[in-house]
């Protein structure tokens, strides 16, 4: 290798870190975008410049140089702020793809398009409906826990100990059965009581949700408010922030699409302030979520329109309005506005409370407004998984995400390689092996299919971040296999997203469209 | 204040590492791999009931200075705690338990594992950053694990 080869290879190793760093700057600007500390971007595109110009590489130089002229900076109007986001997003890709073709001993991709659109000028006060910041509500860090909660955690743990250590001396294999029934008995309580520190009460999220109602109303110079009834009870974590990730796409649909405006709804015979009310259940497997209001609801006559132009037979019942109103691209709004119109929102709603085993219904109201049910399971602390073999990896796929298991015959069509080489490159593989097919679910329903060599079995796993690695690509994380095997756990919806649209020959993921007709998201 | 540090080597390279952040120094155990991780990470080994990610000191040590050679696997482990918690590092022996030594500049070629040098009386040690551990970890976590990077390397 010579010293040039050697020196980029250093320089793509460094520059990838960088970007790496600055993607997740990036993120932190997103979802803080006064508070976030923006001068890591700086560093970076000023190091990535440094470095591409001591390797001659004028476009990187230029890329760099123009994105460090767009940084978002705190105390900047929102708008201006937004739009640097963007533009630092487009920068890094670009980037991002010039390091991939430089790698790879490609043509570097032209940079002209990016460098104009960082040179245009911004305008304060406009921002892209599409690109508008939606930030996230924050879950608490931290729980507070009562000291006799811990002393009883404590107990039990000493006594499982003590239990287990007396088990142990005196080999008993008699009672082994007996024994191991104690101890599944002593970890289930265990179990139990660490679950319930878990649990939130709902109220927590509910001055955000308050304050985006608030918020968002006065936007769309509407008068709303929101009543929130059942906030006392206590949901488990993963529950919750599953609830106020999708909870506020849905107030906003309210906003948009049911809410009138204070003269409209005067002329109705209606209080000039919209009422949202907000119920909160939580049953012993899952979470019941009920939101109305009192809103114009949804005529016959858009319910037809919508059914048509989803090419779909007319005649939607009821029950089916979810169905119907959570197609992509579907919405009743007649111009897409910063908050909705743009028939993203239930759709991706509907997504993720698939891919997390939940479930959505629209109805109509009488005499009117919309009733949208949301139903989540208690906990999704624990992720029932598949865990399966491809090559030498172990890997666990959560069961909600599967659809089928087809096994297909051993020595077959040969896999082309697309999995394994994400997996490795060269992961060792015997062709003669045969191949299961799982049939699994990606973004807005759409099916793909992954080839394993071995299916080892089930598990109820709490799933773990990659120590050290921010797990958002197609890794949600890491679990133990029978408590002995790492096994990394993929994240359909996001492998789905890696995948190419079209491979050569016979593929080892194939992404397939729904039927036409067929309700993309149904689940 | 006089924090203890655990000092050992590697490629040569005499390291220290603050004993609050060890948990435990150990033989080197079987792993699995992770997909799409470079060298630098040998792969996943159940440690406490968790995953850990093993990462070989000698790659990420030769791949600052630009020479990767294959080596024997070092016969030892030690398992981080504190802001390293979930790392395992692969060295190849321990020296002592040392006094916090006096600063000096970084060792030359430990820019990528080390924010400062200590001189010691084994020599001048390189004090390990743990947030340099972690950004090495996302260098070479691979592209299935990264941030958005891995959509273009997976393509």
């Amino acid at each position: 290798m010579n010293s040039s080869r050697q020196y980029l290879t250093l320089f793509l190793e460094e520059a990838r870190g960088l970007l790496q760093e600055a993607e997740n700057c990036l993120a932190a600007l997103g979802r803080d975008p006064a508070g976030a500390d923006s001068s890591h971007l700086h560093r970076t595109w000023h190091s990535l410049k440094g470095m591409a110009a001591a390797l001659d590489l004028a476009p990187l130089v230029s890329l760099a140089h123009a994105a460090e002229e767009r940084i978002p900076a705190a105390g900047q109007d929102l708008a201006l702020h937004s739009q640097r986001q963007v533009l630092q997003g487009k920068a890094m890709a670009a980037a991002g793809a010039y390091l991939a073709a430089l790698q790879a001993g490609d043509p570097p991709p032209d940079l002209t398009t990016t460098l104009a659109q960082l040179a245009a000028p911004l305008a304060a006060g406009i921002t892209q409906a599409a690109n508008a910041p939606h930030h996230p509500i924050a879950m608490p860090s931290a729980v507070r826990v009562p000291v006799v909660e811990l002393d009883a955690l404590l107990g039990e743990v000493v006594d499982l100990e003590a239990r287990l250590t007396h088990h142990i001396r005196s080999g008993e294999r008699s009672r082994a059965d007996e024994q191991g029934a104690d101890m599944r008995r002593g970890l289930g309580r265990l179990h139990h009581r660490l679950a319930r520190l878990r649990h939130i009460p709902f109220s927590s999220i509910v001055p955000a949700l308050d304050q985006l109602v608030t918020a968002d109303a006065r936007r769309l110079e509407l008068q709303a408010t929101l009543e929130v009834q059942g906030s006392s009870q206590a949901l488990e974590r993963g529950t919750l922030s599953l609830l106020a990730e999708i909870l506020p796409h849905i107030l906003r649909n309210c906003l948009a699409h049911g809410i009138e405006s204070p003269a409209q709804r005067r002329r109705a015979g209606k209080d000039a302030s919209g009422r949202i009310v907000l119920m909160v259940q939580s049953r012993r497997q899952h979470v019941d979520v009920m939101i109305e209001d009192d809103g114009r609801g949804l005529a016959a006559s858009i319910l037809a329109d919508g059914a048509a132009a989803s090419q779909t037979a007319s005649g939607e019942r009821e029950h089916d309005l979810a169905s119907l109103m959570s197609r992509p691209g579907w919405s009743t709004a007649r111009q897409s506005t910063e908050i909705a119109g743009r028939g993203i929102g239930l759709d991706a709603v509907r997504t993720r409370l698939a891919v997390a085993g939940g479930t959505l219904h629209i109805q109509r109201r009488t005499p009117h407004g919309l009733q949208v049910r949301i139903q989540v399971p208690s906990t999704l602390a624990v992720t029932r998984c598949l865990v399966a073999r491809i090559g030498r990896f172990h890997l666990a796929i959560p069961l909600h995400g599967l659809e089928g298991l087809e096994a297909l015959p051993a020595g077959g069509a040969p896999l082309t390689t697309t999995l394994e080489k994400m997996l490795a490159g060269n992961a060792p593989r015997n062709p003669q092996e045969p191949v299961l097919e799982l049939s699994m679910r990606g973004p807005q329903g759409r099916l793909f299919r992954l080839h394993v060599h071995q299916v080892l079995g089930r598990m109820d796993t709490v799933i773990r971040p990659l120590p050290g690695v921010t797990t958002t690509g197609a890794l949600m994380g890491t679990a133990l296999w029978q408590g002995r095997v790492p096994v990394v756990v993929l994240d359909p919806a996001a492998l789905y997203q890696l995948m190419p649209e079209e491979s050569d020959g016979p593929p080892s993921v194939r992404r397939e469209d729904p039927p036409r007709g067929a309700c993309p998201a149904a689940g | 204040m006089n924090r203890p540090r655990l000092l050992f080597t590697v490629r040569g390279h005499l390291l220290a590492l603050p004993v609050e952040q060890v948990m435990r120094v150990r033989e080197s155990g079987p792993t699995s791999p992770l997909p799409g991780a470079h060298t630098a990470i040998h792969g996943l080994a159940a440690c406490f009931g968790r995953v850990n990610l093993v990462l070989s000191c000698d790659v990420l040590l030769a791949s600052g200075a630009g020479q990767v050679t294959v080596h024997d696997r070092p016969p030892l482990w030690i398992v981080l705690a504190g802001a390293a918690e979930g790392l395992i590092l692969e060295v190849c022996s321990p020296v002592s338990f040392a006094a916090a030594g006096r600063p000096a500049p970084r060792p030359r070629g430990t820019r990528h594992l080390c924010h400062q040098g200590e001189i010691h009386t084994e020599g001048t040690a390189g004090l390990l950053s743990c947030r340099r551990l972690r950004a090495a970890v996302r260098r070479h976590a691979g592209p299935l694990s990264g941030f958005a990077m891995s959509r273009d390397l997976a393509q």
